[in-house]
């Protein structure tokens, strides 16, 4: 069966509620529909705990007249539940008071240039994808590793938008994300993650067998000893914590007063070796758009080149609150990345970066990102899976309990250095597609509960 | 609201005829509003609704899950049509069979009434009553200066229909309604910041019922004394007091989450983790005496409440230690079949499209006899740690922290000043074990839980009354 993802139905939907909307004094009228198919195959011990499919179509409206503005998300199909539900929209914008820093949608059609390559209908198709999963858990128990756990997920997206403003877009893309973790004893495990708007381009077979041999000469684990580390991060962990930078890039956060680079524009704020930069032009980039959610138009935006703040990531009303272009990072009410990319680096591999480091350790995934304050970036992270010790430039034993309690912003000011290789990673505790390198960080308190 | 019964009929007929051993139709409804309130302006309304079938198959094993929001007769049968393929074209890798625990079925309609109804209250009062917090944030008689505020009033009314193959038909609504906050305080250039959320099922009624506005404004008190008097936390080992808000973070992650049948045997290992709780330790001691903690979806009135779960399976109180000893795991069907047990009716599911998985509810460490006076009259030098901040867990659950934002010292017996972030970085066996004494206030608070995959953030309660600890090892930011 080919999935096309058709909105016929869903465009209908959507003509009629812009009509009723701009017939009942709605001013400014964004509507974003999207169409969703998804199968999410999710396994455990080796074997899959259960198969989800879904294909549902949804309504983002935003709607502003008379300098109020509200939003709704309606997914029901039926007339009178969708009238009824605009109707308590249009009641809303009544009572509500004006917003100072309203501004319009931004006008003038725009020909969006649809990304290319990014939709295949194939990589939809579920006896392929049983076959590929098969293949990695296989893999990876052919490799010693005793157990696996992890979701493939298969995601056909088409994302329709209309505004009052004139800008009509559509384009459809494929998202294949998958994350194996595989476990040789209760404290002993690993896990690979890889995002492609194809199937076919993840290598299932090289995942099982690359998660075999990272657990293949582990065999004890000490607790770690608590105290200040060099440290190597991977890129499942790069894309956690430099995440939140680009969260706090937001001029919706700096603007609320808790982001720790309100005030910082054009200051250094992490080390000249880092350049962090949000595309989704970029070919393959899972989170492709051609359009933000009020249809300007998406561009490579350098964030912080170099160590220095170039950017906030702005909607039409942030931006004109701080004078400056839309980045295309609608979100109507708060702007938001679409992705993060890491400038490369210039170390050929991580086993150079790691002697570059000499003695420190290597995490390879954490979770459970915290922060104690915002504004100050003051947060802690766990290890999660295996820890490795580095000495003398060599992986040697592993260790656990690791919790990095430190400074968000300033340990990347301590950067030592970065692979030129990057990964592109999306996991249950990453914010968004991130295409990202081994990093080495200096000095980082580690500390743990054991 | 649409015809369940005759779609329900569709749908599991159709399943039946295609091989199903096991089909369940769930219905979900959700319909939600916000107002948001960010340094005094108003930012605007969100109005969501959502309504969809949920349809679960079992068949010769494999467990399958599909949703649609295409209410009709052909959105449905595509809907069970594509579960059965998926299901038939995944069989070979559901190498360990999935089967349910047997269960008694119910046919049970219930409702949570709205004393004070959400839209028979105008937004411009809802709009006011935001508004006056955030004034007495800004004209209080308050040294520190609150520059970063953030209000968001939440009412969420889910209506669930579930019927499946053997009989069950549960019908319920349940109104909620919330308040989340976020302050930042500043004096002479140094912050402190908490976010909180207050709040239950029922209507506006919570406003005054769970004090919504005292709760904000004790904060904007605590974070004031804390920037002007606080002193730097000492370290090393004291007895400590913790408040009812640690108390019930404790309950959640160290408890609740490791006692989740799924994360024991595996099936979150990927996501939200596994725990340090092996099936065959339900008999156990795995704390002091003192160590009571309970989940209740029963009680009245609470941000996990329900009646029956998300399967149909009548809800109960959980005890899950008592006396420090490990008495029952939290478990849905499938978790209870696999271990041998009935499902306690722990099955949530977030909406119409989400797999109904093995989630807490309202998750407690239960009261004692003590009076807070009581628990630190004997204390000679420590903290009393009243609520947090930073907090995290590793993926099994046993090493954790909390990290102080009220807290005061506590010097032969009395509270004295506030201290800065002090911090408690313990595995949960050495802190279970510490517990000696537990208050007789219960109280809880609002949280929301993450789990699954898709991630299904779920309203629950966590609470507790103060507790006392000792000789923990106190360390600071």
């Amino acid at each position: 069966m080919s999935i096309n993802l058709s909105t016929i139905f869903l465009e209908d939907l959507m003509n009629r509620a812009y009509k009723y909307l701009s017939d009942n004094g709605a001013e400014d009228i964004a509507i974003k529909g999207l169409r969703t198919y998804r199968v999410i195959l999710r396994f455990y011990n080796n074997s899959l705990a259960t198969v989800k499919s879904y294909d549902d179509s949804v309504m983002h409206i935003y709607v502003g007249a008379n300098k109020r503005r509200t939003l709704t998300a309606i997914n029901v199909i039926e007339e009178e539940k969708i009238t009824e539900q605009l109707n308590k929209v249009l009641r809303s914008i009544g009572e509500l008071p004006e917003y100072n820093d309203y501004t319009p949608l931004p006008d003038k059609a725009v020909d969006y240039k649809e990304p290319l390559g990014i939709f295949d209908s194939k990589s939809l198709d579920i006896n392929k994808a049983v076959d590929k999963l098969e293949a990695s858990i296989n893999s990876a128990l052919d490799n010693k590793v005793k157990r696996v756990a992890g979701t493939l997920v298969l995601s056909g997206v088409k994302t329709v938008l209309k505004t009052s403003g004139g800008r009509n877009g559509e384009f459809k893309k494929t998202i294949i994300s998958f994350n194996m973790r595989g476990f040789k004893e209760k404290d002993i495990s690993y896990q690979m993650s890889a995002i492609s708007t194809k199937l076919d381009a993840i290598p299932f077979k090289k995942i099982g067998e690359e998660l075999g041999l990272a657990l293949s000469n582990l065999n004890n684990v000490k607790i770690i000893t608590p105290g200040k580390y060099n440290v190597i991060i991977s890129p499942i962990v790069s894309a956690n914590l430099l995440g939140w930078h680009m969260r706090f890039a937001s001029a919706y956060t700096v603007d609320t007063g808790i982001s720790p680079f309100t005030g910082k524009l054009d200051e250094k704020v992490v080390s000249d070796k880092l350049t962090l930069i949000d595309d989704p032009t970029m070919k393959g980039n899972p989170a492709a758009t051609p359009f933000d959610d009020e249809g300007t138009p998406t561009v490579k935006t350098v964030v912080v080149e170099n160590g220095v703040l170039k950017t906030y990531l702005h909607n039409t009303t942030t931006a004109k609150k701080y004078n400056v272009e839309s980045t295309g990072h609608a979100g109507i009410i708060a702007p938001s990345a679409h992705s993060l990319i890491v400038g490369k680096g210039d170390f050929s591999s991580l086993e150079e970066l790691a002697k570059e480091v000499s003695n420190g350790i290597l995490i390879t995934n954490v979770w459970y990102t915290r922060f104690q304050n915002y504004r100050l970036g003051e947060f802690s992270t766990l290890q999660r899976d295996i820890g490795i010790y580095i000495e003398n430039g060599e992986f040697k034993s592993g260790f656990k309990g690791a919790r990095l309690s430190d400074n968000i912003i300033n340990i990347f000011q301590r950067t030592r250095g970065l692979t030129k290789k990057r990964y592109w990673i999306k996991w249950w505790d990453t914010p968004f597609p991130s295409y990202t390198p081994y990093i080495a960080i200096e000095n980082v308190n580690i500390t743990t509960g054991f | 609201m649409i015809d369940a019964e005759d779609h329900s009929r569709l749908v599991i007929d159709r399943a039946l005829e295609s091989d199903a051993d096991f089909v369940e139709f769930r219905y979900h409804k959700r319909i939600q509003e916000n107002i948001v309130l960010r340094n005094g302006i108003v930012e605007g309304v969100n109005s969501n609704i959502s309504e969809g079938v949920g349809i679960r198959i079992l068949l010769d094993g494999a467990l399958v899950f599909t949703s649609t929001n295409i209410l009709t007769e052909k959105g449905l049968t595509e809907a069970v049509d594509r579960a059965i393929k998926m299901a038939k074209a995944s069989k070979k890798l559901f190498i360990n069979s999935i089967n349910f625990s047997e269960y008694e079925s119910f046919e049970v309609e219930y409702i949570v009434a709205e004393q004070n109804k959400w839209y028979n209250r105008d937004l411009s009062d809802k709009i006011s009553f935001l508004k006056g917090i955030d004034k007495n944030l800004v004209n209080g008689e308050y040294k520190v200066k609150f520059p970063a505020r953030v209000f968001s009033l939440n009412w969420l009314l889910e209506e669930k229909i579930i019927y499946n193959s053997e009989g069950t038909f549960i019908k319920s609504q349940i109104p909620r309604t919330w308040l989340f906050y976020l302050l930042s305080g500043i004096n002479k250039g140094e912050l402190a910041q908490k976010f909180n959320t207050v709040g239950g099922a029922g209507g506006l009624e919570n406003i005054e019922n769970l004090h919504f506005e005292d709760e904000v404004l004790d904060t904007a008190k605590s974070i004031d004394y804390l920037l002007n008097k606080g002193i730097s936390s000492p370290t090393g080992k004291m007895d400590i007091v913790v408040g009812n808000e640690v108390a019930g973070i404790i309950a959640h992650e160290s408890v609740g989450h490791p006692f989740e049948a799924d994360m024991i045997l595996g099936r979150e290992a990927a996501q939200a983790g596994e725990s340090y709780m092996e099936p065959e330790k339900i008999g156990e001691q795995i704390g002091s005496s003192e160590v009571y903690v309970s989940d209740d979806p029963t009680i009245p009135g609470s941000g996990g409440y329900y009646l029956y779960d998300d399967e149909g399976v009548k809800a109960r109180k959980r005890e899950l230690i008592v006396e420090g000893v490990i008495n029952e795991f939290l478990h849905n069907k499938e978790t209870a079949s696999h271990l041998g047990v009935e499902s306690n009716g722990a099955a949530r599911a977030l909406s119409y499209d989400r797999e109904p998985i093995v989630r807490m509810a309202n998750t407690f460490f239960e009261p004692g006899d003590y009076t807070l006076d009581e628990l630190i009259e004997d204390i000679e030098h420590g903290i009393y740690i009243k609520t947090f901040m930073e907090w995290n867990i590793d993926d099994t659950r046993l090493n954790q922290r909390y990290t102080g934002l009220e807290a005061y010292l506590i010097e032969k017996g009395s509270i004295k000043r506030p201290v800065k972030n002090p911090v408690i970085e313990i595995s949960t066996y050495d802190f279970l074990a510490k517990l000696d004494a537990r208050g007789r206030d219960l109280k809880f608070y609002w949280g929301t839980c993450g789990k699954g995959d898709p991630t299904q953030p779920m309203p629950v309660w966590l609470g507790g009354p103060h507790l006392r600890f000792r000789n923990i090892n106190i360390r600071r930011r």
